[in-house]
Order: structure tokens, then sequence, then C-alpha cells
């Protein structure tokens, strides 16, 4: 394993293995190397310096290169592209020319059709909290949480294909076999609980987005920086937490299995001394043991107050889904899940399951956004209440934006050149907005960001430099950012 | 202890604070510096202000790199190097940020490169792109473990010098099965372990190796190895992951290549240019698979359309992926660094790049006929021909219609009238918009093909009109008119199966006209019928991406009796069906079109638009065969018999072009020329710069970039000249970089441990000379078996893997080989082995992946994994090198054992031991039902739990028993079962790590 430089901030060296340097100076093998992989089990960029944190472990926030401003990361990701000009970025350009041509100058390329005419947002605007931020009526639970957000609404996305857009934004990269940003953070950080993976995903329940689970892959990385996959309702939640019901295992005979496991392995360990690889695998099964007892515990939300479920949308049957994912998000946080992806949004079939509203913005972003809208407005409520929001950044983001011209007459096509993300919580000032698109929504004009901006942000959030968080592949040091990223400073607090 | 290379480095940077954190770092978080400074190695170095100089170590080999303008000074720096260690700091070592000044900087990059290329000496030469040269053996006057194994020697040497000292051979058991799961990625059997420990002859374990070489488990293991750096799947990946059915040709092609231990060049000549080398050999175009094995985006590639800069970054990327697979799977090169900018730290340059990757300019990734490319230069031929013909016939037709021009004349302003009367009418529709497109065919590769779609009524009724409305889908390329059919013919009946038939029209002999938007009304006379039905016989052109291919859809079709539509929502029965997405047969009757719902109320009594809009479709087509009829009077029996005879030969060209599509394989399709290549700025497709032909690198010593290509338009010949170049004797690349991967897997660790890179910025050799000697051996004999031999028998390879603290202190890493590396299992072998304890295992060869998943088929595919059934289905049990290997959602289990991820070249996959890993092993479905088989395998072979107990440990750790553990295990079988039992065995270090 490769490790990324360790500590000054001035000096990068691109590709010394934290293993090169213990060996060779001259520290005793057996109980470096041992240290060294038990940590690579943790999942730790950094070395011996971040053991395993605990929530109550008040010097949690020291990130690797510098002081963290937090230390969790919720992301919701709208697939297929959420409209911006529907949603947070308002323009009464739209509203006064509706139906005229569409004629922003210069070349306009759309992904299915052409241009049809400028079509307003079928939502009414109004201004909402002390920064007065605009939002349409689509989202008004999440309108009333504006001055905790700050919004980017100068997006811009290389490619207008999902797949390649959606690597881009998840990944940093168009094309696939490149971690997920969650996994990054996992290597970087390692984990704050040691009976939880890292990296939790919660899948639409309709399926997976475009690209599949290779959205949050490991990548290159080692695997245990992968994405668990979570899926609340399902009938099995996590793959092989338990043997399958008819398997006729019960409790009894995993605690035998388990004693004699530990007795064998150790037995076979002894006339092997030197191979730490054989203890860390030993100390594993200690930790699924661990993971069994937590994970349904954090799943179980029937101890939830009945006010709480209803804030987050359980007793309605559009909320329902999404609003159970928030809320299961919330107690992964609490119980020291590193970083927790939400989808909203499946692939791109029919009928419509994502935000790929090419037919009728109104009917399909309407089921899309109301799925989302309160129950991620809940889980800021509740994070903020229960003190957390401080130490979670909270990202909202799509793979690109939709075009302020209609297709077909109520539809609109993909839209790169402008669409918006919001960042909250840990570090991020709230009630702001950095940058603006045209006149139009149809391309950002002032102060343009980037997914590789945004990921370098949330990075420095959880005091990560991203230049400094790499990993030799094929010979590349690889990076969440590419050779990209800006961290995008006027944000914080 | 090896002495590591120590620099001091003197700052003169305006920024004194930056000194000295930078000092502080060094001292403080490299110890190494510290431990080498008090050794006194100090080198001073004395730049000028601007530059900033960063340094580190990495494995063994000391980085430096320069932030400065200062490009010219880059010679005057001194460097250091210790013995043994080649080093290249001085130039391309060197970065250079690329941030500013982009072009100043582009001109600073290419003089380097050009002044490292002109000044390159021997001795300053990368080692791996020198000359490959048999080396001689190293001269040993005492072997602590005599051997006349090369090999041997070389390591042995290593020992003396580094003062290490060897390990012992293994015992024959631990022999066996390190051999039998290295060679096959499986354990070996009890037949097979009784008879090696048996074997009293003194070449016993050669035999045994002999016997593992010789069979197929050997190619489906190593092909494995293969298959993970092309890398190999079955899926495109990316969104909408479709399938490739096709593609497992290419995968047994190299599970077959190994077995038969093809000759290395051949080898890699059939995989590059095998359709044009050897097009009479089957397993030779096969081989071309390999080019487009990587993932490709449908949605790009098909969906997107023609002409869009987003076309153009797609094709880029697509042919980046080609070569990238290309140069670092056979050279070893990261070469796809030199994309954006040229390579940080090798000496190729954009300009190289862009030059290599227009070697496949003229491929596209597609099916493929296999038999057909061993006509390709006939293909080419037809094509030009093809051409050629269409050519003469088309100034044959100008030529002879300009006779009858005036008559045309006054036609074509007919029918533009017609057309402008036969308006859109909007009589029918609402402005709901309509959620489904309507019936749509599958899709042929010509036009003639018949089919059908019939509506039942329900009762025999009589009928007043039909409309036909064409689709205009929303959810693909906007085309009015979409799959119109150009002949057809509707018919009515009573008899579902039309054995007595009524016509309404007719056009399956002549040409419609295709209506675009608007609506067909045809008058039904009060004729009955109780089923309707179209019959087309000539098929639209979708044209789709460029490619010729033929369809037939509509979005809706209504029968109306006075202002009732019969149709509406009835059955609808068709003799095929795409049924995906937007598109089925119920939505032909749905009241919608593919853009708008239909609203019949607006329709006068008697239906006078309808009657005006036939005869005005009716009179359209009256013109347009009037005008056929003019053109083709025009032509004298001359010019008729030469047009006839064209269109015979066209005819005849077509056919071969459509004949025999059985055979299909995945790879790539031969382009009619080659698209143009310029080299573009920063990658990116609006920068393009100067256009470039096919070249190779010329960093390579004793062999020339020049591909000596007979003919660039052709590409073809263009890809047989990069194969020749790079399985050349010459290339010193390729026979080092495939000997070290054969070397990679047999010890886990490579001689050089970047097995895809052998540029800077890779590892250096451990052993240089060794990794020449079989670099040459292999070059020489061209024989994968014959290196398999020299490494296995090798005492370096039969040593123990026990641990020596003396050892360890100098060589944690057992960098030296002073013991074998202890492995654990890859998720091939743990799953495979399983398979083969249970009895379960079918050895049936290749062919069709077999399915660990539940397929749908949609407009993006899914491939679910939870289902057990397709873990327990017996048509799985077959090695796991033959599964259907999906890009976008890989196997769960396999993949949380570290398996390769298909999307990226894995050479070397990461070995991690998770929680979630433990889980897998206890609680999969797959390792569950496996248990139970085996329980029943040992139940049914032996009585006595006892002696299945024996079994069982002698099958999953391939040892026998000591009595202490058939004990415990004995009273825990007793309460939980044999099943239990196997569950627990299989979780065993024992059983993951091979010692």
């Amino acid at each position: 394993m490769r490790i990324s430089p360790i500590s000054d901030q001035s000096v990068s060296v691109p590709d010394l293995t934290r293993r090169d340097l213990l060996l060779r100076s001259g520290g005793g093998l057996g109980a470096i190397a041992l240290a060294w992989l038990l940590n690579q089990e943790e999942g730790n960029a950094n070395g011996l310096q971040d053991k395993v944190e605990t929530r109550n472990n008040k010097q949690q926030n020291r990130g690797l290169h510098h002081k963290a401003r937090a230390k969790q990361v919720v992301q919701f990701f709208m697939s297929g592209a959420a409209s911006q000009c529907d949603t947070f970025d308002y323009k009464p350009e739209l509203i006064k020319n509706h139906g005229k041509p569409f004629n922003p100058g210069g070349k306009i390329e759309l992904f299915q059709s052409s241009p049809g005419a400028v079509m307003k947002s079928p939502w009414q605007w109004k201004q909402y909290g002390k920064s007065g931020k605009w939002v349409s009526d689509l989202l008004p639970h999440l309108a009333t949480c504006v001055d905790d957000m700050a919004f980017l609404p100068a997006m811009k996305s290389k490619s207008n294909v999902h797949g390649p857009a959606t690597f881009l934004q998840a990944t940093g990269f168009v094309m696939p076999g490149f971690p997920g940003m969650g996994a990054w953070v996992s290597y970087g950080l390692g984990r704050l609980s040691d009976n939880l993976p890292t990296f939790v995903v919660l899948p639409d329940s309709r399926g997976f987005a475009p690209n599949g689970p290779a959205n949050w892959s490991n990548g290159f990385l080692p695997a245990q920086h992968q994405g668990t996959i979570v899926r609340p309702t399902a009938k099995v939640p996590i793959l092989d937490l338990y043997p399958p019901f008819d398997s006729g295992i019960d409790r009894s005979i995993d605690q035998q299995t388990q004693e004699l496991l530990a007795k064998w392995n150790l037995r076979h360990q002894q006339s092997r001394e030197g191979d730490s690889r054989l203890s860390a695998r030993i100390s594993s099964y200690e930790l699924a043991a661990k993971m069994q007892i937590a994970a349904p515990e954090v799943m179980d939300i029937s101890k939830e107050p009945a006010s709480v479920k209803k804030e987050y949308g359980l007793d309605q049957k559009e909320t329902e889904e999404f609003g159970r994912n928030c809320l299961i998000t919330r107690r992964l946080l609490q119980h020291g899940v590193r970083f927790v992806q939400l989808w909203c949004g499946a692939d791109n079939g029919f009928p419509r399951r994502n935000w790929d509203s090419h037919e009728n913005i109104e009917r399909d972003h309407g089921i899309m956004a109301k799925s989302m809208d309160q129950p991620i407005a809940a889980l800021l409520q509740d994070l903020k209440r229960l003190g957390m929001l401080n130490d979670t950044v909270l990202h909202w983001t799509t793979e690109f934006g939709r075009m302020p011209c209609s297709q077909g007459s109520l539809g609109r096509d993909h839209n790169p050149d402008t669409f918006t993300n919001w960042l909250a919580g840990g570090g991020i000032k709230g009630g702001i907005v950095h940058g603006s698109s045209d006149d139009w929504s149809f391309r950002a004009e002032d102060k343009i960001t980037t997914g590789y901006d945004v990921h370098a942000t949330i990075l420095w959030l959880l005091g990560i430099d991203h230049t400094k968080l790499t990993f030799r592949h094929n010979g590349i040091d690889r990076r969440l950012t590419d050779v990209h990223g800006e961290v995008i400073e006027e944000l914080f607090t | 202890m090896k002495l590591q290379p120590i620099f001091l480095i003197r700052f003169r940077s305006q920024d004194r604070r930056q000194d000295r954190n930078l000092k502080q770092t060094i001292l403080s978080n490299h110890l190494l510096c510290l431990v080498i400074l008090v050794l006194g190695f100090v080198i001073y170095w004395s730049i000028s202000d601007s530059t900033k100089v960063f340094c580190g170590v990495q494995n063994g080999n000391c980085r430096f790199s320069v932030d400065s303008a200062n490009l010219n000074n880059f010679d005057q720096i001194p460097y250091f190097r210790t013995k043994n260690q080649v080093d290249h700091p001085t130039k391309a070592n060197l970065i250079k940020e690329e941030q500013d000044k982009e072009n100043n900087s582009e001109r600073g990059k290419s003089e380097k490169i050009e002044k490292s290329k002109s000044t390159s000496t021997e001795n300053d030469l990368w080692w791996s792109f020198k000359k490959l040269q048999k080396p001689a053996l190293p001269n040993l006057t005492k072997m602590s473990f005599p051997s006349d194994n090369p090999i041997d020697r070389f390591i042995q040497a290593k020992w003396q010098e580094k003062q290490l000292v060897g390990s012992p051979q293994a015992d024959r058991l631990t022999l066996i099965r390190r051999l039998t799961f290295d060679l096959h990625g499986l354990p070996p059997t009890p037949e097979q372990i009784e008879q090696f420990l048996s074997d009293r002859s003194p070449d016993a374990y050669e035999q045994l190796v002999k016997r593992l070489l010789a069979s197929p488990r050997y190619g489906e293991y190593w092909g494995q190895h293969w298959l993970d750096t092309v890398p190999y799947a079955d899926t495109h990946g990316f969104d909408k992951d479709k399938r490739r059915d096709h593609a497992w040709k290419y995968r047994d092609y190299v599970i077959d290549s190994f077995n038969r231990d093809k000759p290395c060049a051949d080898w890699i000549r059939e995989q590059l240019a095998g359709d044009i080398l050897f097009p009479q050999r089957r397993d030779a175009v096969i081989a071309t698979g390999f080019i487009t094995a990587g993932p490709w985006d449908f949605v790009g590639h098909v969906e997107l359309r023609e002409g869009t800069t987003e076309k153009e970054k797609t094709r880029v990327l697509d042919r980046d992926d080609m070569l990238a697979n290309t140069i670092s799977s056979f050279m070893s090169l990261t070469i796809h660094c030199a994309r954006c900018h040229d390579h940080k730290f090798d000496p190729i340059s954009q300009a190289d790049y862009y030059q290599l990757q227009s070697v496949f300019a003229g491929v596209r990734r597609g099916e493929r006929l296999v038999n057909a490319p061993m006509n390709d230069m006939i293909l080419i031929r037809n094509k030009q021909r093809e051409q050629l013909l269409e050519k003469e016939l088309r100034i044959l037709d100008q030529t002879v219609s300009a006779q009858v021009a005036p008559k045309v004349q006054e036609l074509d302003k007919k029918i533009e009238k017609a057309r402008e009367q036969w308006r859109q009418n909007s009589l029918f529709f609402s402005s709901t918009p309509s959620n489904s497109n309507g019936y749509h065919s599958l899709i042929h590769p010509s036009a003639d093909h018949s089919c059908y779609v019939q509506i039942d009524l329900g009762k025999i009724s009589a009928i007043d009109w039909i409309v036909l409305y064409p689709a205009r889908p929303v959810d693909f390329p906007n085309t009015p008119g979409f799959g119109f059919p150009k002949r057809f013919r509707i018919d009515l009946s009573n008899d579902h199966d039309f054995k007595d038939s009524l016509c309404i029209v007719d056009y399956s002999k002549s040409d419609f006209i295709n209506p675009q938007d608007r609506y067909v009304p045809i008058a039904g006379h009060q004729l009955k019928g109780r089923y309707l039905r179209i019959t087309v016989n000539r098929l639209w052109n979708r044209k789709t991406s460029g490619i010729d291919d033929f369809c037939f859809a509509l979005a809706e079709v209504e029968v109306l009796q006075n202002k009732t539509n019969l149709a509406a929502h009835t059955l609808v029965e068709s003799s095929e069906s795409i049924e995906a997405g937007l598109w089925s047969r119920k939505y032909l009757v749905d009241s919608a079109t593919s853009r708008l719902k239909l609203n019949r109320n607006r329709l006068d009594n008697n239906f006078s638009e309808l009657r005006e809009n036939e005869k005005i479709w009716q009179q359209l087509h009256l013109f347009e065969k009037q005008k056929q009829e003019i053109l083709v009077s025009a032509y004298d029996a001359n010019t008729r018999q030469k047009k006839e005879k064209i269109l015979q030969e066209l005819i005849e060209i077509r056919k071969s072009k459509s004949s025999n599509n059985s055979d299909l394989y995945y790879g790539p399709i031969p382009l009619d020329k080659p698209r143009d290549i310029h080299i573009l700025g920063r990658g990116e497709v609006s920068k393009k710069k100067s256009k470039v032909l096919p070249a190779g690198l010329d960093c390579l010593e004793g062999l020339s970039s020049n591909l000596m290509i007979s003919d660039v338009n052709q590409e073809g010949q263009r890809r047989v000249a990069l194969a020749k170049w790079i399985s050349s004797q010459d290339n010193p690349l390729t026979w080092r970089s495939l000997a070290n991967r054969v070397w990679f897997y047999h010890f886990g660790k490579g001689i050089v441990d970047s097995p895809n890179d052998f540029g800077h910025n890779g590892a250096l050799p451990t052993h240089p000379e060794l990794l020449d000697y079989l670099a040459d051996e292999l070059r020489t004999t061209q024989s994968l078996k014959k290196l398999h031999f020299l490494i296995v028998t090798s005492h370096t390879y039969r040593q123990i893997s026990k641990n020596q603290d003396r050892n360890s202190q100098i060589d944690g890493d057992n960098r030296f080989l002073w013991r074998m590396n202890r492995k654990r299992l890859d998720a091939e072998q743990i799953r495979d082995a399983i398979l083969l304890a249970s009895g379960k295992m079918i050895f049936s060869g290749g062919g069709p992946g077999f399915a660990l998943f539940q397929f749908k088929d949609d407009h993006s595919p899914t491939y679910d994994y939870s289902n057990p059934q397709f873990v327990d289905n017996p048509s799985t049990w077959r090695r796991s090198v033959y599964r259907f290997v999906v890009r976008s959602v890989t196997n769960p289990f396999l993949d949380t054992l570290d398996c390769a991820d298909p999307n990226v070249s894995t050479p070397k996959r990461n070995q991690t031991l998770t929680a979630l890993q433990a889980l897998a092993l206890l609680n999969d479905p797959f390792i569950l039902k496996q248990a139970k088989y085996l329980e029943e395998k040992l139940k049914k072979d032996e009585s006595d739990l006892k002696r299945q107990i024996e079994k069982l440990i002698y099958l999953i750790l391939n040892r026998k028993a000591t009595k202490e553990e058939v004990t415990e295990l004995f009273s825990f079988t007793q309460k939980n079962g044999l099943a239990n039992s196997a569950r627990l065995l299989w979780n065993l270090n024992e059983f993951l790590f091979v010692d």
C-alpha cells in the first residue's frame, strides 16, 4: 500500500511508503509491521497517528494535513440530472420570455433534441430566510433551510452523458475504475467506529443509478474502502451480515464456530510467527462479530419517537422510503460512519425513476423532489438540533443540470454548462451563494466551479489537502481530484 | 542494510519559512535522511534561486522534483548514485509544473524531451529502455544451496551481497499445494497428493510440474491473470451497461493460448492484428478481441448525436483505452499519461502519444463476424467496388434524367404542392403529452425482412377508417416518421391466423412515401373483420451512428367505426417486438402517439378531413410513381442494360455483406478510412493541433520508431505494423514486461514490483540481471511454459516460507527472496477450491459465461445478485474464470475477496483482510450451500464420522488431520453437523494461505 506523505504542507513526496520508512529506519520489524497491518485494516492513510477514534474522543478533529472542520459527510446524489432552473436557480428572464424562441447566443448543443422555446419553471418562486434566497415551490421544506446552506449555482460538468458525468461527480473521473469520494475519505481518515463500515451507501430502492455500484467502488484502493450497500427495507439489508434464514445456523453455532476457528487459527499461527496478516485476519473475525451486533441496532428505527418519524415523512407514502434512509443516515452518523451516500434516483429506464425528465418536467421532477425534499430538510434540522451539524458536511449534488428551453413541449434536455450544488454543515457558511449562471440559467458565468472544486473543498473541511491524498496505481499517483480542484474558501465560516 | 542515497539541499528560495519547513520535514519525518546523514553521505546542490526542489525516497529510488522555469540548467544538476542502482534524475524525473504558461511550458517540455533523446548515451538511458542482452551468470565460488538453475545463481549472489541466508527446501506436501494453486489455481486432489508423495524417482518434482503444465487447468488460471490486465468483461460498463454476448470467445482464446503454449510473438501479433495477419485462422481473428476488451460507453457511442463535441470526446477516450491497454499490457509503459501533456516522468511527448493513438484511428468496437475477416481484403475491395458502382449509377441516372428534366420538374412541383396540402393536422390531438412511443419491431441488418403486427377488435366489425400515426420518439434521436415501413399491406380477417382475408391496401410492391409527422388515413369502406394485420416487407433505415440498420415502428393505429376507435386498448400481437422502455405492443393502441394523447371528439361526422387527406397522399403517391415511370422510360435499351448490370452487381455485393451472421465475436470493426488524428492541446478536442500519422516511440535503444507501415490508409496495416514493432526481438520492454509478469504471479512480487510501469515512476528491478536473463530466455524460447518450468524448479521457488528474524531485519519485505512468500488465495481460487472440495466442480471448458445474477434487459439492463438461486444453480458450478463478468455491478462475493475490478487494468490485486471478508466467508449462501453438498458427499463416501472428519480436513487443508484436530472437530460436528465443520474449515487461515 502506498501512502500519502506525512505532515508538512509545503513539501510533496510523491511515493514514500510508510512501510519503506519504518523498515529502513531499523525498528523492530515484527511490532512495526503488525502495527502497520492493523492500521491498514483500519483504513488509515496517515499512519500511526490516527488510531481508532470514537465519538467520545474530544481530539477527533485533528485531520490528516490540517485541523479538520468536520469529520463526517452525507452526500445526496440526485441521479438523472436535477434541474437547476426548477429548484434553486431563479431567473426572471425565463418567466418573462416563456414560449419565445431560445436564443442565448453561441453554439447550443443538446443531447437528444434541437432547442425548443424558452420554458419557465412550472413552479412559482419565493424568497426565504434571512438570506432571501429564491427557491421554487418544488422544494418547500428545503427552502426553510437556506440560511444553513451555501449554494454553488455555477457548477459545470465535462460531459453531458449520464454515465461519464455521474462518474465525474462521484469519483472525479469520466472513466470507470476510480474510487468514489467515500472510498478516498475512508482511505484518508480511517474509521470512527470499530463496528461499522466507514463508507455506507443507500441506493434508491428502485434500482441502481447509471454505472451501478461502480460509482462507489474502491477502484484500486484496498477493498475495505468500498461503499457498503445498505438497503433498509430489503430482505437482506446488508449482504452476508448473517447466515441466510434457511441455513439453520443459529447464534450458538456461530459462537462455537468462532471459538474453534480462533483456536485453530492461533495454533496455525504459532509456527508462522512474523506474518502479521495472520493475526490481522484473526481480529477481522472479532470485528465482524461486533458489526453483527451493531448494524441491526443502527437500522432499527422502531424506538424513534413518532414525532421524529413524522418529521422525516415516514407517515406519507411519497416520502417514506427516502425518509427512512435519511433517518437511518442520522443513526449511522451517530454510530460513527464516516461517509454516507444517499441516491435519489435509479437508472434511466421508463417509466421515469430518476431526475432525467426529458418528457415532462412537472410530472417527473414533481415526484422525485417530493420524495426527498422533506426528508433531507428533516435530517438537516435534526442534526442541527443534536449539535451534529457542526461536525457533518452535507452535500447535495447531481451529474449536470437541465436546459432552460423546452424539449418536446414539457421536458428539458441535459445541460452540462450550469447546475447547482449546495453544501451545509461543518465549516460551511450558511445563507450564501457563490457564483452565478447567466440570465438564462444556461451557462455558468461568474465564479465557475466544478466537481473537482467541491471534492477539494469537502476534503479540506475534513482536514485533507486534496493534492496530497494520493495512491500510486499503474505508475500514476492518483488523486480524487485528478490534476484539478481548487478549495472554495469563500464557503468557509 | 542497503544504503540509500541521501541529499541535503541548499535553498536560496526567497521564502525563508518554506525553507525551514522543508528542512524540518526532511529531518523530522524522513528518518532515513537522518540516518544516512550520520553516515556522512552529503551532497550539495546548488541551483538557481527561484528553484524549489522536492525530494523523497521511493522503493529505494531517490526522486527529485523541481519546480522551475529554468530548464536549461537541468543537465548541470549533479546527482548521486549508489552502487547497483540505476537512476535517472536529471531529466525525466523533473516535474515541471504545467499550470502556468501553457504554451511556454509545452515548448519547454518538448525541448527537454528532445534533449533527453538526443543526448542519451548508454549510461544515462533508463534501465528498461536499454537494449536487452543476455547477461553473464554471476560468478559464485560457493552456493549455500547448490543448484544448476541459473535463477538460483542470481538470487544467491544477491544473498551474499546483502548478507542474507537462504531457506531450505519445503516438504513435498507444502510443495504440491503451493505448486497446484500456483499453476492451476486449485488445491491438489487427494489422488494427486498420493501420486506425488509416493513417487520415489529423483525427478518426481519435475514430473509433477510437467503434469500440471500439461493440464487444461493451467490455462484457466493463467488466462485469468492476463484477463485481469486487459481488462476483460462481458458487458460494456458505464450507464446502460449492455451485454457483450460474444465477448467470451476472446476469453477462451486467451485460455487456449496459454494451454497450447503459443509462441509469445505470435500471441502478441494475433491480439493486435490477427484478423489481418492470419485471416484464415479462426483463433487469430478472435484474438483481436484484445483491442476491444475494455469498457465502452453505449450512450456516448450509440445514442449521442453525430457531429457533437461530446461524440468526439467519447471517441478520443475510446481510442485512449485501446492504446493504454496495448502499451501498458505489452510494454509496461504508462503512455496514457501523455494524453494531455508530455509525460512528466518518461521521455514520451504528446506527439508520441497521438501518433500511437492513430494506430487505432480506423477501428470501432462491435460485434463482428469471425469468418468475415477471412475476406477482409475482399471486403475492402468490395466496399470500394460498391462505392464505385454507386457513383456510376448516380452519374448514369443524372445523365439519363436530364433528358426528361422538364417533365420531372413539373411533377416535382405537384409533389411539393401535395405535401403542403397534406398538412400536419391537429384535429386529432389534445395538448396532453403522451408517455409512451408505440410499437417497435426488432432491429435487422437488412431492409428486406418480413414481419407483422395485428390487432384483435374483439368481434367482427365494419370499418370506416384506419388511421396510422408515424412515431417520433422522445427518447431517441428526434426523427419524424421514425420506423414508418417502406412497403406494407393491411389485411382484414375473421380468422386469427389470416387463412382467409380481405386486403385493404397493398403497398408491398412499391415503396410508400414517408409521411413524417402526418397521420395516414385509409378508408375501410365498411369492410368487415375481427382481426386487422399490418404486414411489412421492407423496413425503415435507422442509420444510427452511421451504420445501416432497419426496423418497423408505429406510434398508434386507430380503427374507426363512426367516431369510435375499436382498436383502443385491444389485444395486439406481433411476429416480433422489442418490448423495452417506451416501446411496447400495447402502446400501439393506447390512444396516444409518441408525443400527444389523441382526441377523437373533434372529428366531424362525415370525416371530411380524413377523406381529404387520404386523397392527398394517394395523389402524392401517384405523382411519385409517375415520376419513377418517367425516369424509367428515359432509359433506352442500352442504358437500361447498363443500369441493370450495375444493379445486379450491387445486389451481389450487398448480399455477401449480410450473409453468414451466426459466428460473431466482439472485436474491432474497421472503418472505411481511418479518422484523422490531431494532437490535442491539454487533451481537449477543441484544441486541435497538427495532424499525426502512426509512429512508435523513439526512446528505445536499438529499435527505430518507424513503424514501416505499408499503407497508412489501410487501418489494418497500421495495427500490423504496431504488432510487429511491439513483438520485435529488439523491443527491450516487451520481453522484460512479460517475464516480469510471470515472475510476479509465481512469487507474489515482481522483480519490478510495478508490472504495468517500467518507466521512471515505477519500481526499480531488484534483480536487473536476472530479469534480463529471464526476458532473454523468453525471447529465445518463445515459450511461457519453459519459463514457468525454469522458475518453479529453482531452489528459490522451493524454499520454505518461514520467517528468519536475522534476515527480516535486513530485508523485511523479502525483496531478495531469502524465503518463499506466503500467499493468500485469490477470490477465484477460493471459490474454485470450494467447488472442487464439495465435488460439485464441473470442468466443462469455455463457451458463454455462466450467470451468477438475474438479468433483466431494459433501457438500462439490470444485474441482480441477490437471488441465491443463481448461486446454487448447477450451471454455475464451473471455474470462476468462465463466469459472465459484469462491469457496472460486479459480483459482491468475489469483489469482497479482492477480485480484480473489470473496469481497470489490474496487474496486481490488492490483498485486504476485512471484517466484511470474514462475513462473506462465514455467511455467503454459496459457501453454505457448498458446505451442505460436501456433507452429502462425505456421508456417501464414508459411514464413520471420524473418517468423514479426516476426509473433510484432507479435502480442505490438503493434509492429514492430527489426532487433536479430529477430537476437537468430532465433538463440534456431533453437535452441529458436517456442513458447519466445512464452513469452519473454509474460514481458517490455513485454508486461505499457501505456505
